[in-house]
């Protein structure tokens, strides 16, 4: 004999698997089943992963605290992998720690617990196989453009003249001919980028890390950039984990998203986008996509 | 004419020239000679004291006596300081062991020095060379080390992540973000420089342009003294040229800034 309060919960239960199904078709996200309870969130995706192997860069428990004032405690205990040539999103509001994870996987940072793992090798420190594009450019400002983007190939002790015609490659590829010599300072916000993206690009790195790259840009340069970036990273492959606080530009970029919590950050969800591209900020998919991440996405004042 | 003539800065650079010279001959003819000598005056002093020798000496030899005496104690100060304040900034071990000592001697005034550097070097050369380099030196070492010190935490960061060493680190990142404020430093440091000579110069010594000023302090001639005060202003403005047209060929990227 079934009572009442069974009986409604079965229904209940019935109802959300059904639901999740319709969401599994969309999106297919295996993350739904294993997580019905959507606030809680989910284990992380050491779990689901047969090893870390299967991961180009992966991270486990890292944990990160400052000392500012009361300990404060960025990151506890977070774990994520990323797939070799994905370009994999990490989204989460500000001041999540998404740039101090992106530091612990550059090696700029070093957590107080947990580790970084490279191809299977421990990140003791900053690589050259992990380029890094700042949100705030970051530019050498007693350097031409030619200079900056071929920083990396001087510290590998490449010769001047490999150096120039390497260079010359990379700020074809981001569109800025002719501006080999022009000083930063002389460059827009959306060309300083450009260069930052150039020097990333030009040091050989296997995995690109973006820092909100686009979050100092106005929003028409931001939408011409976000596009930019998809074509070049169509001609240059590479891995790609790409940092925002916007939702919607992280649909239009990822092939996977992942959503951190609000401080101490974990990884609270993700979302496989199979949308194809170019993608429209208007397709009725995007805009359901949207609205569900909007509903996990945590406010922060 | 404005904004799309090469001659407008010129103009407006006149303005506040012909104003203190208008200013000057106003005061000049209220007052008197005896307080306020009028240009025309000062001008014949100069053109006399270059063919009149005072005190044996023309006035382009007092002028290279203090050039000289300034230019010894700059060059001094620039091989010591230069690096000292460099290493301070950039490394947290040389700031430790040097600060406390320079706080010490930094807020000594050039001047405090001249009694103990007489007793030391002499009345000659030596003494007021030192005084200049005192002065000088404090300046670039200080200036010098905020340059370093303050480098853009961003710059190292992109520096390591793009594999700079060490020594690159500090060669193609500290020490040209610190440039600017070398500049500064070398500016400051050469008013510092001058600033002490014509002290050494008014507290003892047969010649220099601060002999000029107290020579005719004591022959009571105000013209002379002015004139040995407009020697100065129009050699340190030459100098303060000199040294941004340098800084324009060493940070080509600070054109536009400058």
């Amino acid at each position: 004999m079934t009572t009442r309060k069974e009986a409604s919960f079965q229904d209940q239960k019935l109802f959300q698997d059904q639901k999740l199904f319709e969401k599994q078709k969309l999106f297919e996200d295996p993350w739904q089943f294993e997580n019905p309870n959507l606030f809680e969130p989910p284990k992380p995706s050491v779990q689901r992963a047969a090893s870390p192997a299967e991961y180009i860069l992966f991270c486990q428990g890292l944990t990160v605290s400052f000392q500012v004032g009361d300990e404060l405690k960025v990151l506890d205990g977070f774990t994520l992998g990323v797939k070799e040539n994905e370009f994999l999103v990490v989204l989460g509001p500000g001041q999540c720690g998404k740039t101090v994870l992106l530091n612990c996987l550059a090696g700029l940072q070093e957590p107080q617990a947990g580790l970084v793992s490279f191809r299977g090798a421990p990140v003791k420190g900053p690589g050259m196989e992990r380029g890094l594009v700042f949100q705030k450019y970051a530019l050498f400002p007693w350097q031409t453009v030619e200079e900056n983007v071929a920083w990396g190939l001087k510290s590998k002790g490449v010769g001047l003249a490999e150096r120039r015609s390497v260079a010359a490659k990379f700020i074809e590829l981001v569109g800025l001919s002719g501006f080999e010599k022009a000083y930063p300072q002389a460059l827009s916000g959306g060309m300083k980028q450009r260069v930052g993206l150039a020097r990333a690009y030009a040091s050989g790195p296997e995995v690109l890390l973006m820092d909100e790259p686009f979050g100092a840009l106005d929003a028409q340069t931001r939408y011409a950039m976000e596009k930019e970036l998809l074509i070049i990273w169509e001609k240059e492959k590479r891995t790609v984990i790409f940092v925002t606080n916007n939702i919607e530009e992280a649909i239009f970029l990822g092939d996977r998203v992942v959503l951190m919590s609000k401080r101490p950050a974990k990884l609270k969800k993700e979302w496989e986008i199979n949308i194809p591209h170019p993608r429209s900020y208007t397709d009725p998919v995007f805009l359901a996509l949207r609205k569900e991440i909007s509903a996990h996405y945590d406010m922060v004042l | 004419m404005k904004g799309n003539s090469r001659l407008y800065p010129y103009f407006l650079g006149s303005l506040s020239l012909s104003a203190a010279l208008l200013l000057w001959i106003t005061v000049n003819q209220m007052a008197g000679a005896r307080f306020l000598p009028n240009p025309l005056e000062v001008f014949g002093e100069i053109v006399r004291l270059f063919n009149t020798p005072l005190s044996g000496r023309t006035l382009i030899e007092h002028v290279l006596f203090s050039l000289r005496r300034v230019m010894a104690a700059y060059v001094l100060a620039i091989v010591t300081g230069l690096p000292l304040g460099l290493m301070m900034g950039w490394n947290a071990t040389c700031r430790k062991i040097v600060m406390p000592i320079f706080e010490i001697f930094r807020p000594i005034p050039p001047i405090a020095w001249i009694p103990i550097a007489i007793l030391w070097l002499g009345v000659a050369e030596g003494s007021k060379i030192y005084i200049c380099y005192v002065g000088a030196f404090i300046i670039l070492v200080l200036n010098s080390f905020t340059g370093t010190r303050y480098v853009d935490p961003l710059l190292i960061q992109a520096a390591k992540v793009f594999g700079a060493s060490k020594k690159r680190l500090f060669l193609a990142v500290a020490v040209p973000a610190a440039l600017p404020s070398i500049f500064a430093g070398l500016q400051n440091g050469m008013s510092m420089a001058w600033m002490c000579v014509l002290a050494a110069e008014l507290v003892g010594g047969r010649e220099g342009v601060g002999f000029i000023i107290i020579q005719g302090m004591n022959l009571d001639r105000p013209e002379m003294i002015i004139a040995g005060m407009a020697v100065i202003g129009v050699l340190g403005a030459l100098l303060a040229a000199l040294l941004r047209l340098l800084e324009k060929l060493i940070c080509p990227w600070r054109r536009q800034l400058v």
